[in-house]
């Protein structure tokens, strides 16, 4: 199994293809954590982001097949992560409420009051034993607009080249380093007060 | 001396130690020359320390089991209609060889097998390169609904979009009218292309065109996109138009289908925010079309509908995870070899996938004994665990649990490592859980 983790993932797919099962919960494993927490925090709300994860997923497993071994795997995830959850957004914009939309006009990307107050606490809680810091950095994170939040995640939570993160959202490599730049300069904006525990030992 | 613009620029390479040695020393110069820039830097530098600290949730484990359910299923449908494939042409091959050794010897076999390779080549093989009626044919089905007549050849992608874009937004507002005017324009027109979307990636590269056609399921399941599509790659706006027609004037599409192109719209729908905003990219007239669209897009859906689409997607997908866990509902037609008994592990996989713990619990161990390979006994150990978690049994859990952090797959061991904490916090070991989790942090 050990050696089973240093394999590729487009071996691994490969593997799956071929009918060994194992390669697939070896994908699963890599990237479940972070990919289900990309879109959590993007949708804000947990049964949304695991039914989302759960379509991205089993499209994996309907189109595996039509994989090519020299793309990555990552960049096709995301991708299809990133879509729905711009697609979910467009829709929950739709659905908004006229008074709720008000009352978030400040909020540069939109999201508005209602979604915030109940599903960014629903995102927050599912991670027990969170510090109060921890929640505290989630919520911003939350708040940060949409084009930054999701640079973010993706050099946060899977730790991507910011040319992979460029492919995934369809912009030019400079302007993402700009807004995972921005984001970060907000996040510490926002976080202020927490600047002396952040800087403090372990 | 490097300006601060630039110097800034390059801060977070400059943290993150990815920039080449000569680059790194000339920030390092600015830092110690501006205090504006070691202001920034020090502000990155905390918002990175922050970052690090941002909770990460564990994906449901019911989830999880759903997936390896469904991936383990669609495996052992793939590698079922692989065997069909092949016992039946290996078969006959395999049978009519060995006769006609049998039969001949000596120099007349040579000739023998000759001759069956090319009767069985004209037979076999023929059919293969020759494209089946139904193979060509497939593909226009929508474009050749008699609906409407068709528009000129010459006419223009825009004018072909617009006339699409109001006969969607009149009557179907419960589609959605903007994903559909992008999969109907898409195909023709590439700077409009999703730059993201699952057609194009196909176009880009990262899917094998070849196999396009046999994509499964649930593209297949999405009859209206699928044609439609298929249509647009043929090229002229014509076809393209009619198509339109077709998917327009078919309000008989089932919810299911409907919901579930809504669902594949999410990977085009960017497409028409990449044009909005990026009209260069996509020539002369086409921010009229952008507008349009969004025009399109944002005329209100009826919320009932909206959530009876939504409600339609999730059983769709419900409906994909029954198929896929085996237990197909009576709604497809394709005959099917006769089903083996399930092994323990299937079963005892399907009852968790369900929530089923008492079930998972009972049959998973019997599925421990019979595992075939490791990954199948970890995949075993890990639902029993949680199962008997579930149910209350945290002495047993934490034994399956334990194992697993000794010889599980690595990557589950952080959440295994908080599952087990939870299991000692349960029984009142404190000491223990605060370990576990420190050792697995």
């Amino acid at each position: 199994m050990t050696a089973a983790e240093q394999v590729s993932d487009a071996e691994l797919l490969l593997r799956y293809r071929g009918g060994d099962t194992e390669a697939f919960a070896v994908l699963l494993g890599r990237y479940q954590t972070p990919l289900y927490n990309f879109v959590l925090r993007s949708v804000r709300n947990a049964g949304v982001a695991e039914d989302l994860v759960q379509d991205i997923f089993m499209r994996v497993i309907q189109h595996q097949g039509e994989f090519r071994r020299d793309a990555k795997l990552s960049t096709w995830l995301y991708t299809i992560a990133r879509n729905l959850c711009v697609d979910h957004a467009r829709k929950a914009r739709h659905r908004r409420h006229p008074s709720l939309d008000q009352a978030s006009g400040s909020d540069s990307d939109g999201s508005p009051l209602g979604e915030r107050l109940s599903d960014g606490a629903v995102s927050v809680e599912r991670v027990a034993g969170s510090t109060a810091l921890q929640t505290r950095i989630a919520l911003a994170v939350e708040e940060l607009p949409e084009d930054q939040r999701e640079v973010f995640l993706l050099r946060q939570l899977e730790g991507l080249p910011f040319a992979d993160i460029a492919e995934i959202v369809g912009a030019p490599e400079n302007t993402v380093k700009s807004r995972m730049r921005y984001a970060l300069l907000r996040l510490q904006e926002t976080l202020a007060d927490y600047q002396e525990l952040a800087e403090a030992p372990a | 001396m490097m300006d601060c613009t630039r110097c800034q620029d390059l801060l977070l390479e400059y943290l993150d130690g990815t920039l080449d040695e000569v680059t790194a020393k000339e920030v390092q110069a600015e830092l110690q020359h501006c205090a504006e820039c070691r202001a920034v830097e020090a502000q990155l530098r905390n918002a990175l320390s922050l970052s690090a600290q941002l909770p990460v949730a564990p994906m449901p484990d019911s989830l999880h089991a759903k997936l390896i359910a469904a991936a383990d299923s669609h495996a052992a449908k793939a590698a079922a209609g692989d065997n069909a494939k092949t016992s039946s042409g290996g078969g006959f091959f395999g049978g009519l060889f060995e006769q006609l050794q049998a039969l001949l010897s000596g120099p007349q076999a040579a000739m023998a097998t000759l001759l069956v390779l090319i009767v069985a080549g004209t037979v076999f093989v023929a059919p293969v390169l020759l494209p089946s009626p139904e193979a060509v044919n497939s593909p226009k089905v929508a474009s050749e609904a008699p609906q409407g007549e068709p528009s000129p050849a010459a006419a223009a992608p825009i004018a072909a979009a617009t006339e699409a874009d109001r006969e969607d937004s009149v009557p179907t507002a419960d589609e959605d009218p903007e994903a559909e005017a992008v999969a109907e324009e898409a195909p023709a027109d590439k700077p409009l292309r999703a730059p993201n979307s699952v057609d194009d990636l196909l176009d880009r590269g990262l899917y094998e065109t070849q196999e396009k056609a046999s994509r499964p399921q649930l593209e297949r399941s999405t009859k209206g996109k699928a044609s439609v599509r298929g249509v647009g790659s043929l090229g002229p706006s014509s076809q393209r138009n009619r198509a339109k027609r077709a998917t327009a004037a078919t309000p008989k599409k089932s919810q299911a289908s409907r919901s579930s192109d809504d669902a594949l719209s999410g990977l085009d729908g960017r497409a028409d925010e990449g044009a909005a905003t990026a009209p260069e990219r996509s020539g002369g007239g086409r921010g009229a079309t952008a507008e349009l669209r969004e025009e399109s897009a944002y005329a209100p859906p009826p919320p009932a509908a909206k959530e009876a689409a939504q409600k339609a997607e999730r059983l769709k997908i419900d409906d994909l995870l029954q198929n896929a866990l085996g237990s197909a509902p009576a709604s497809t037609s394709a005959p099917k070899p006769a089903p083996a008994p399930a092994s323990a592990y299937v079963r005892g996989m399907q009852a968790y996938g369900r929530g089923d713990f008492r079930t998972a619990a009972a049959l998973l161990p019997q599925a421990l004994n019979e595992a075939q390979t490791k990954a199948e006994r970890d995949s075993a150990r890990r639902s029993l665990a949680i199962s008997l978690k579930r149910l209350g049994r945290c002495k047993d859990a934490l034994r399956h649990f334990e194992r697993l952090l000794e010889d599980g797959p690595l990557r589950w061991r952080a959440a295994i490592a908080q599952d087990a904490a939870a299991c000692y916090e349960t029984l009142g070991q404190k000491d223990a859980a605060a370990r576990l989790r420190e050792r697995y942090q």
